[in-house]
């Protein structure tokens, strides 16, 4: 079914209002919803449970009974429920006509019904995976769209992780070029040094993968281009060395209802000599938590650069230096993280994991350890308060930019100045 | 568009679903939905547990003490 709306839902908004439902044994309740275009149709974002009395404009209907006893001034979606059948999403329009609308589920395995169905993927060749995931977990890994953010260690390990075992498309996006020290990411060559790396991946993952839809973004995080990608995208992925851009993904993430996969590692001074390795693996998803509740960020005046604008972040770009952040960089690391990283996100697919997921990996003593540090959750000064915004909240400003959450951050660099 | 009366007629009235899915992704689309059913059950059941924590809580809150000769 090619759906023209499609209807996203977290799943926490969804339990709110069937909580809501239950307590007050009514037989529909409201919801307020945002709009966004996407190249295939419109996604109605649901935010939350509408307050007071006024039917919001535009609106969800949350119904567990077929007949509604209102009639709607304008366009209005309706989820039907009822126990022990299929829920139904549809379209109702001022003259009482249906139309049906796709669902998706921002809940384990994020199930979805009426989209547009991609080609049917090659099950002799990944026949091990789909045997190790079960098909349902691997078909839809196979058929999210996966915007990449960040093409360096982490970024190009995922990506060649993700078409190795057939996923079809991806979006990647890196404002830098390809030099000598990044040959040790997956994909690149010698040939690809000066080349914008995100082009350069994308030319190693079509070779690995040719009927992977690949589409290269050379442009910061914050870059407005990025933007219709991002609305198209199901899962952002961000593998970034830089926090600023970390946060725009996150608001990326809460605004259009997109489930986040966050890999960071650190190779750092400390001031013991000895170096402090580790990584952080974060799955974020909507209406649960966001990066900010559940972590924040190590390094806030990243993210006031990225406020600045994008001549700002360039000169800041240009001015880093490795050295005064790191010790250096380990693939083996990289691997560990990023292997977390999609263990993760299969565990959602095949609905093992039922919740967003904070992982530590440190090492001490040369022993590696794996902590896990639970999800946040939404508070006045996080980027919670956005779920489901939309192009609306896209460029309003947040309360809570001065107080960005340092619950728990990735440990500083004892040595940066 | 055709006018509908009742939600099964969705599935006749909508022009995109005339045209005939393949057997797989008929399959698929069928999977789909059931695994979209069970989360939605999941979330129900969840929320109606919640809701019957709290009643039994509110119970207990309201409860008095009724026996108070001997």
């Amino acid at each position: 079914m090619n759906s023209q709306a499609r209807l996203v839902i977290p799943g926490a908004v969804l339990q709110q209002a069937i909580r809501a439902l239950e307590r007050s044994h009514a037989d529909w309740l409201a919801c307020t919803v945002e709009r966004a275009s996407r190249q295939s149709g419109e996604d109605w974002l649901t935010r939350g449970l509408a307050r007071g009395r006024q039917l919001p404009d535009p609106a969800l209907v949350v119904a567990r009974t077929p007949v509604l006893p209102v009639a709607f001034a304008s366009p209005t979606a309706v989820l039907y429920l009822r126990q022990g059948e299929p829920p139904r999403a549809y379209l109702l329009d001022s003259r009482g006509q249906r139309r049906p609308m796709g669902l998706l589920i921002l809940a384990p395995g994020l199930p979805e019904v009426g989209a547009t169905v991609a080609p049917a993927p090659d099950a002799e060749r990944w026949s091990r995976v789909a045997g190790a995931l079960g098909d349902y977990a691997w078909r839809r890994l196979c058929r999210l769209h996966y915007l990449i953010v960040g093409c360096g260690r982490n970024g190009s390990l995922i990506a060649h992780a993700l078409a190795r075992i057939g996923a079809h498309r991806m979006t990647l996006v890196d404002p830098d070029t390809t030099e000598l020290c990044n040959l040790d990411g997956d994909g690149f060559l010698p040939d690809h040094i000066t080349r914008p790396k995100a082009d350069a991946l994308a030319e190693s993952l079509r070779a690995v993968n040719p009927t992977l839809e690949v589409q290269a973004l050379p442009h910061s995080a914050s870059d407005y281009r990025i933007l219709p990608a991002a609305r198209e995208a199901d899962v952002l992925i961000t593998a970034v060395d830089d926090d600023g851009a970390r946060w725009t993904v996150a608001h990326l993430s809460v605004l259009y209802l997109k489930p986040m996969l966050d890999v960071g590692t650190g190779v750092l001074h400390t001031e013991s000599g000895e170096p402090l390795i580790g990584a952080d693996i974060r799955w974020l998803v909507p209406g649960e938590c966001c990066l900010l509740c559940t972590g924040g960020v190590a390094n806030p005046q990243q993210v006031e650069v990225v406020r600045q604008g994008l001549y700002a972040e360039q000169q800041h770009r240009a001015q880093r230096h490795w050295q005064r952040e790191r010790l250096g960089s380990l693939r083996s690391l990289n691997m560990m993280a990023t292997g977390l990283a999609l263990r993760t996100l299969e565990d959602y697919l095949a609905m093992r994991l039922h919740t967003s997921r904070w992982l530590r990996l440190v090492y001490q003593d040369a022993t590696p350890q794996l902590h896990e540090l639970g999800h946040g959750a939404p508070n006045r000064n996080c980027l919670c308060a956005h779920t489901g915004g939309g192009d609306k909240l896209l460029t309003q400003p947040l309360d809570s930019i001065r107080q960005i959450s340092h619950s728990e951050p990735w440990v500083p660099n004892p040595v940066v100045r | 568009m055709q006018r509908v009366e009742t939600l099964d007629e969705l599935l006749v009235a909508e022009p995109s679903v005339l045209t005939p899915p393949t057997p797989a992704e008929v399959q698929d689309e069928t999977e789909n939905l059931q695994v979209l059913t069970r989360a939605v059950e999941r979330i129900w059941r969840q929320a109606h547990e919640e809701v019957e924590r709290e009643r039994e809580q509110q119970r207990r809150a309201a409860e008095r003490a009724r026996f108070n000769l001997d």
